[in-house]
C-alpha cells in the first residue's frame, strides 16, 4: 500500500492528506486498479481462445506465460476488490486459489500414467486407451475389436508396467543423478552417459509381479495359437511425438524366444535413451511419465512375403489408389531400403485394378532362424522375378485398406505380412502422412475475377464460409434459417448461438472480436467479420456470397478459389499435446457460471472460473463505489454548482479549488489545471435544455419503463465525482447509464504527464452501445489517444505531452463526454454515427487543431 | 521466381528443445509444402546433421540450452553461408532475435504466430538461397566466360 500513498501524496501535494481523503484515495486507486485488471483479463481469454481456431502455432512456454499473467490480473483484482471493500471479499481468494492450483495440476501433469493391469491383451484394448498400452497397442486393440481385418493374437506391456519396472530399481532417481553429474556439452558425453544408462537398465531387475505377469501372457498366447511361439516384440510409444523425437524409430526385435522376453523388455526401455532424450531430460529434468511406454508382443509371423501399403498415393495422380510395396520373407527390407521392393498401384473402383506395377529382381530376403533371430538369406532363383503379390492378395489387401480408412477416417500406413500359409496379416495401421503435392501458395488478399460487396471490418474466426444471405433482423429470424445460410445482422447477439451449427459465416454491421458473441463464434468454428458497418446494406437476402474471414472480404457469388482451401484444411494440430492442454486449461478460464447478479448463486463460492470471478468483483466494486458516494465523503465533499443537468461531487485534495463555501463551488472556482480544462469542454457543448421541471436529473429521460428500473437501471447513477489536486483530477462520470472515467495528471514535468480514459457501455440497445463506442473511438483517435476496446469497453491512453497539448485535449474529451450523453438519443443509424463522428471532428478537434 | 523454381522441394532443419513445437512444424510444413522435414531437439547434432546432408533451410529456436541459437547460425555459416538460417524467438525477446539478424539469420518469427507467417518465411528465405546461388554461378561463368 505504500506505492498508493506515494502516489497519493504526489497527486494531493506536499501536505499531509486528511485520514478520510487518504482513505478514499485507496479506495479509488483500488478502483482503478480494478477496472485495469478487468479488462487486461478479458483480453488475454480473448487471446488465448484465438490461439485455440488452429490458425496459430504456440508451445507450452506461451500457455504458461499468458496464464501466468492472467492469474496475477486476476489477483490483483481480487486484491483490489477486497481493498475497495475492506477485506470483505476474502472468499473469492480462496475461489481463485481453488482455480489456480485446478490450472497448475494441467499444466504440471503433461501425460499421466494410468493405474492398469501389467498386461493387456489386444482384446481388451481400444483407441481410448493409449495411455496404458501406447498407440501401437492401442491400435492394434482398435483394429482388432472394431475393424473386420486379420490382426494377429497379442498382448501389450502396459505403461503401468513400465513404471513398475523403474519404481522398483528407483531408477528415476538414478538418472537424475547421472544427468546431474554429467555436463555434457557435447556429443561424446551425451553419448557415454546414454550407453552407461543402458548399461543401467540391462542390469536391473524384473519386478517379480512382473516377470510372472509376462509367464501367465505368454502361456495364455501359446494356448491362443495352439503352439508356443517366437515372438515380436515391438515398442509402443505414449507421447508418439516426443518418442519419435528422441528415438528417430521404434525399437523392434524379431524372433525372440520366449525365455528373453525380459531381457528384450529391458532392452526396447534402454532404447529410449538416446542422446537427443538425453540432452531434453538434462535440461528439463527427468519425469518418468515423459517417456512412458508400452511394449507391443505378437507371434512371430513367419512371413512368405510383406510390406507396407500406404491406403492413398502418397504422389500419384489420381489419389483415388493405394500404393503397395513387398518383399520376399520379413518386412523390415521393404522398408530398410536394403532391397528394391515390388511396387503396385492399385485402385480401389474397380477394386484390386493394378494401375501399374514395378517387379525388379529380390535377391536377398530376411528370414526367421528355428531357434530364434533373424538372418539374410539369398532368394531361391526362380523367385527372384516373379511378383510377390497375386492379384487376390491385392484385392485382400485393398479390402482391408478400405476398411481401415473407413474407420480411422484418414490415409493409413498399413504394415502387413503374408504367412506360410498364404493368410495375410494386418499388423500395424497409422496416419500417413502426405505431403502436400503442391506447395500451398499463402493466398492473396484478393481473389481477382470477382466483385467484392465489402472490405472491411474486425475478424471474430478466420475462414471461409459461403452461401445464401439470411438478414437476421429480430429473433424471430432465427426460427428458419436455413442450412448453410449467411447470417448477416445489424449487431451481434448472443442469441445467434441456436443457429450457429447450420451457418456458414456470420457478417454484422457492428460487434466486437471480443466481445460474447465471437467467443460463440470461436467455439463453434463459424468463420465471422463484425463491425463492416454496411453489412446489413450491401448484403441482400438470399444473395449468394463468399464471406473470406481471412482477409475480412465479401465476395458476391462463390469463390472456389477460396472454398477448396478451406477443404484442405485438416486441423491436425487440434490432437497435439500443446492445444490439448490449452483446450482444457481454458475449460478452467473462459466458462461464465455467474449469470444473475441477483441470484444467491452469484456468490465467491460459485466461482468456478477466471471468468466467474471477474464477472462478480467488477459487479461488486460498482456496489462498493456507490457506497462510497452515498456514505463515506460527507464533509469533505462539495458539490459543483452550475447551470448543467449534472450533480458533480468534488473532493479537493489540495490546491483543486479555490473554496469559499463549505457546500457548494461555482467552476469559476476550479484551480485543477486538468479539471478546468475538462469542465470548459463539458460547458462548451450546447446542452438541448436545462434541467426539466420536476425531475431530478437527466438520466431520469432515459428511464422508459418501471422495468428498466427494475432490471437495477437506476437513475441515481448519474452522480458524478471527481477528485481533484491542482495537477491531478480522477473523474468518474456517471452520464445516463455509461459510466467513464477520466484520469490525468497535468504539469510542467512533460515526463509525468498522462491522461487515461475508460469507457464502460451499458443502458440503451445494443446497437446504440455499438454505435456509442464507435464514435467515441473514431474521435479520440483523432486526438492521438492509444486506445483497445473489449467489447463495449474502451480504455485509452495518452502520455508524456507538453502540458498545454494535453489540456487541449481534456478539452475534447469534456465535450465528448457532452456530446456522447446527448446522442444517446439520436444514434438511431449507422449513417447518423458517421454523421455525428464528422460534425464533431470539423466542429471541435480539426478547428482547434488549426488555431 | 517463375513457379516451377518455387515449388521445387526443399530440404529443411529444424531445431528446438520443445519437442512439441518440433512435431507441430513438422506438421504443418509436411501438410502444406512439398518440402521435406528433418527435426532434432538436440542442437548439439547439428553439425552432425547437416555434415551427413544437404539442406537448403535451418529453422532454429533462439533459446536453448548449452547451445542455443546463435551457435547454430555460427555452425551452419561456417558450413555453407548460404544455407538461410530462420529464428525462431519468443514473443519480448525481440533484441536478441535482432541480435541473430545481425549474426547472419536469414529473418526471424516471433511466438507465437500463424501458420502462414512461418510458411511465407519458408518460401521467402528458400527464394533468397535460390538467388544467390544463381548470382554466384553467374559470376562464376562470367569470370569463366572473360577467362
Amino acid at each position: 500500500m505504500s506505492y498508493l500513498r506515494r502516489t497519493w501524496q504526489k497527486l494531493t501535494g506536499s501536505a499531509p492528506a486528511a485520514p478520510e481523503s487518504n482513505d478514499l484515495g485507496e479506495r479509488y486507486a483500488h478502483f482503478q486498479r480494478l477496472l485495469q485488471a478487468n479488462n487486461q483479463v478479458l483480453a488475454l481469454m480473448a487471446d488465448m481462445e484465438e490461439k485455440l481456431s488452429g490458425e496459430y502455432l504456440f508451445d507450452f512456454e506461451y500457455i504458461r506465460a499468458t496464464v501466468q499473467q492472467l492469474l496475477q490480473e486476476t489477483a490483483a483484482l481480487v486484491e483490489a476488490l477486497n481493498g475497495l471493500g475492506n477485506q470483505r471479499y476474502l472468499e473469492l481468494r480462496d475461489a481463485l486459489s481453488q482455480i489456480s492450483a485446478a490450472i497448475a495440476a494441467i499444466l504440471a501433469s503433461r501425460r499421466e500414467i494410468p493405474p492398469a493391469p501389467l498386461i493387456l491383451f489386444f482384446e481388451q484394448l481400444d483407441a481410448n486407451k493409449v495411455e496404458i498400452g501406447g498407440g501401437k497397442g492401442a491400435n492394434l486393440g482398435e483394429m482388432r475389436s472394431r475393424v473386420a481385418v486379420p490382426v494377429p493374437n497379442g498382448f501389450v506391456i502396459t505403461s503401468y508396467a513400465y513404471k513398475i519396472f523403474l519404481d522398483y530399481n528407483k531408477l528415476s532417481q538414478h538418472i537424475g543423478e547421472l544427468l546431474s553429474s554429467w555436463s555434457m556439452n557435447d556429443l561424446d558425453s551425451l553419448g557415454r552417459v546414454s550407453e552407461e544408462l543402458k548399461k543401467i537398465i540391462h542390469d536391473a531387475q524384473i519386478p517379480p509381479e512382473l516377470e510372472a505377469a509376462l509367464q501367465t501372457a505368454y502361456e495364455q498366447l501359446a494356448a491362443q495359437e495352439g503352439r508356443r511361439p517366437l515372438l515380436a516384440v515391438r515398442s509402443s510409444a505414449i507421447g508418439e511425438d516426443v518418442t519419435f523425437t528422441f528415438a528417430g524409430q521404434y525399437a523392434t526385435y524379431l524372433n525372440v524366444p520366449a525365455t528373453e522376453l525380459a531381457d528384450t523388455y529391458k532392452k526396447i526401455i534402454a532404447s529410449l535413451f538416446t542422446a537427443r532424450a538425453l540432452y531434453y531430460y538434462k535440461n528439463k529434468g527427468f519425469r518418468e511419465e515423459e517417456m512412458a511406454m508400452g511394449v507391443v508382443v505378437m507371434p512371430m509371423i513367419a512371413a512368405q512375403a510383406s510390406g507396407v501399403l500406404f491406403s492413398r498415393h502418397p504422389e500419384g495422380e489420381p489419389r483415388d489408389a493405394a500404393l503397395i510395396n513387398a518383399v520376399w520373407g520379413l518386412g523390415k527390407y521393404a522398408v530398410a531400403g536394403t532391397i528394391e521392393p515390388d511396387q503396385y498401384v492399385v485402385t480401389y473402383q474397380p477394386l484390386g485394378k493394378v494401375l501399374e506395377q514395378q517387379i525388379p529382381p529380390k535377391k536377398l530376403m530376411l528370414q526367421c532362424l528355428p531357434a530364434g533371430g533373424v538372418t539374410e538369406v539369398p532368394v531361391p532363383e526362380e523367385r527372384q522375378n516373379q511378383p510377390c503379390l497375386q492379384e487376390r492378395h491385392l484385392i485382400e489387401l485393398m479390402k482391408c485398406a478400405q476398411a481401415l480408412e473407413d474407420h480411422f477416417g484418414k490415409p493409413q500406413d498399413i504394415e502387413w505380412a503374408l504367412d506360410e500359409d498364404g493368410q495375410l496379416w494386418i499388423l500395424q495401421s497409422r496416419l500417413l502422412k502426405i505431403p502436400a503435392k503442391q506447395p500451398t501458395q499463402p493466398r492473396p488478399r484478393v481473389v481477382s475475377g470477382y466483385h467484392i460487396l465489402l472490405d472491411q471490418g474486425a475478424v471474430a474466426f478466420r475462414g471461409v464460409g459461403a452461401g445464401p444471405v439470411v438478414l437476421v433482423r429480430r429473433e424471430e429470424d432465427l426460427k428458419d434459417f436455413p442450412h448453410g445460410g449467411v447470417l448477416v445482422a445489424r449487431h451481434t447477439s448472443p442469441n445467434f448461438v441456436t443457429v450457429m451449427h447450420q451457418t456458414a459465416a456470420i457478417v454484422t454491421d457492428a460487434g466486437s472480436p471480443t466481445g460474447h458473441m465471437a467467443l460463440l463464434a470461436r467455439e463453434f468454428r463459424v468463420p465471422t467479420i463484425l463491425n463492416t458497418g454496411i453489412a446489413t446494406q450491401v448484403l441482400k437476402p438470399g444473395m449468394v456470397v463468399t464471406v473470406d474471414a481471412e482477409y475480412r472480404n465479401v465476395y458476391e457469388g462463390l469463390v472456389p478459389e477460396l472454398l477448396s482451401v478451406k477443404e484442405n484444411e485438416a486441423d491436425d494440430l487440434a490432437d497435439t499435446p500443446v492445444f490439448r492442454t490449452l483446450k482444457k486449461v481454458l475449460q478452467k478460464i473462459v466458462p461464465l457460471n455467474l449469470l444473475d447478479p441477483k441470484s444467491p448463486a452469484f456468490h465467491p463460492a460459485h466461482c468456478h472460473t477466471v471468468h466467474d470471478i471477474v464477472r462478480y468483483a467488477h459487479e461488486y466494486s460498482m456496489r462498493e463505489m456507490f457506497q462510497l458516494r452515498e456514505h463515506g465523503v460527507k464533509g469533505n465533499a462539495v458539490l459543483l454548482e452550475s447551470d448543467l443537468p449534472f450533480k458533480v461531487h468534488m473532493v479537493d485534495l489540495g490546491g483543486g479549488l479555490d473554496r469559499v463555501s463549505q457546500q457548494k463551488v461555482r467552476p469559476e472556482q476550479i484551480r485543477s489545471l486538468p479539471f478546468k480544462a475538462f469542465w470548459e469542454g463539458v460547458a462548451a457543448m450546447r446542452w438541448p435544455q436545462a434541467k426539466p421541471q420536476n425531475v431530478q436529473s437527466i438520466s431520469s429521460v432515459f428511464v422508459k419503463t418501471e422495468e428498466q428500473i427494475a432490471q437495477g437501471e437506476n437513475p441515481y447513477r448519474d452522480e458524478s465525482y471527481v477528485l481533484l489536486s491542482q495537477n491531478y483530477m480522477n473523474f468518474s462520470i456517471h452520464l445516463g447509464y455509461h459510466f467513464s472515467n477520466v484520469e490525468a495528471y497535468v504539469s510542467d514535468q512533460l515526463n509525468d504527464n498522462y491522461l487515461t480514459f475508460n469507457f464502460h457501455g451499458g443502458g440503451s440497445t445494443p446497437e446504440r452501445r455499438e454505435r456509442r463506442v464507435r464514435l467515441i473511438e473514431a474521435i479520440i483517435d483523432r486526438i492521438d489517444l492509444q486506445h483497445q476496446r473489449h467489447g463495449d469497453i474502451i480504455e485509452a491512453r495518452l502520455a508524456k505531452y507538453p502540458a498545454a497539448e494535453m489540456l487541449w485535449r481534456l478539452t475534447i474529451m469534456g465535450k465528448l463526454t457532452s456530446y456522447t450523453k446527448q446522442l444517446d438519443m439520436v444514434l438511431f443509424s449507422e449513417g447518423i454515427v458517421d454523421w455525428y463522428i464528422k460534425d464533431f471532428l470539423r466542429e471541435h478537434v480539426e478547428r482547434c487543431r488549426n488555431r | 521466381m517463375n513457379q516451377a523454381a518455387k515449388s521445387s522441394p526443399g530440404k529443411i532443419l529444424i531445431v528446438d528443445d520443445e519437442p512439441d513445437m518440433l512435431e507441430m512444424l513438422d506438421m504443418i510444413i509436411t501438410d502444406k509444402t512439398n518440402h521435406r522435414v528433418i527435426t532434432t531437439n538436440n542442437p548439439l547434432e547439428v553439425g552432425e546433421l547437416l555434415a551427413k546432408d544437404n539442406y537448403n533451410l535451418v529453422i532454429t529456436d533462439l533459446k536453448m540450452p548449452v547451445m542455443d541459437g546463435m551457435d547454430v547460425i555460427a555452425e551452419v555459416k561456417s558450413r555453407d553461408p548460404d544455407i538461410p538460417v530462420v529464428v525462431i524467438t519468443a514473443f519480448g525477446t525481440i533484441e536478441s532475435a535482432e541480435e541473430a539478424v545481425r549474426r547472419g539469420a536469414y529473418d526471424f518469427i516471433t511466438k507465437p504466430f500463424r501458420k502462414e507467417q512461418i510458411l511465407v518465411t519458408i518460401e521467402r528465405a528458400l527464394d533468397w538461397q535460390r538467388l544467390v546461388r544463381e548470382n554466384r554461378e553467374l559470376k562464376r561463368s562470367m569470370k569463366n566466360s572473360r577467362g
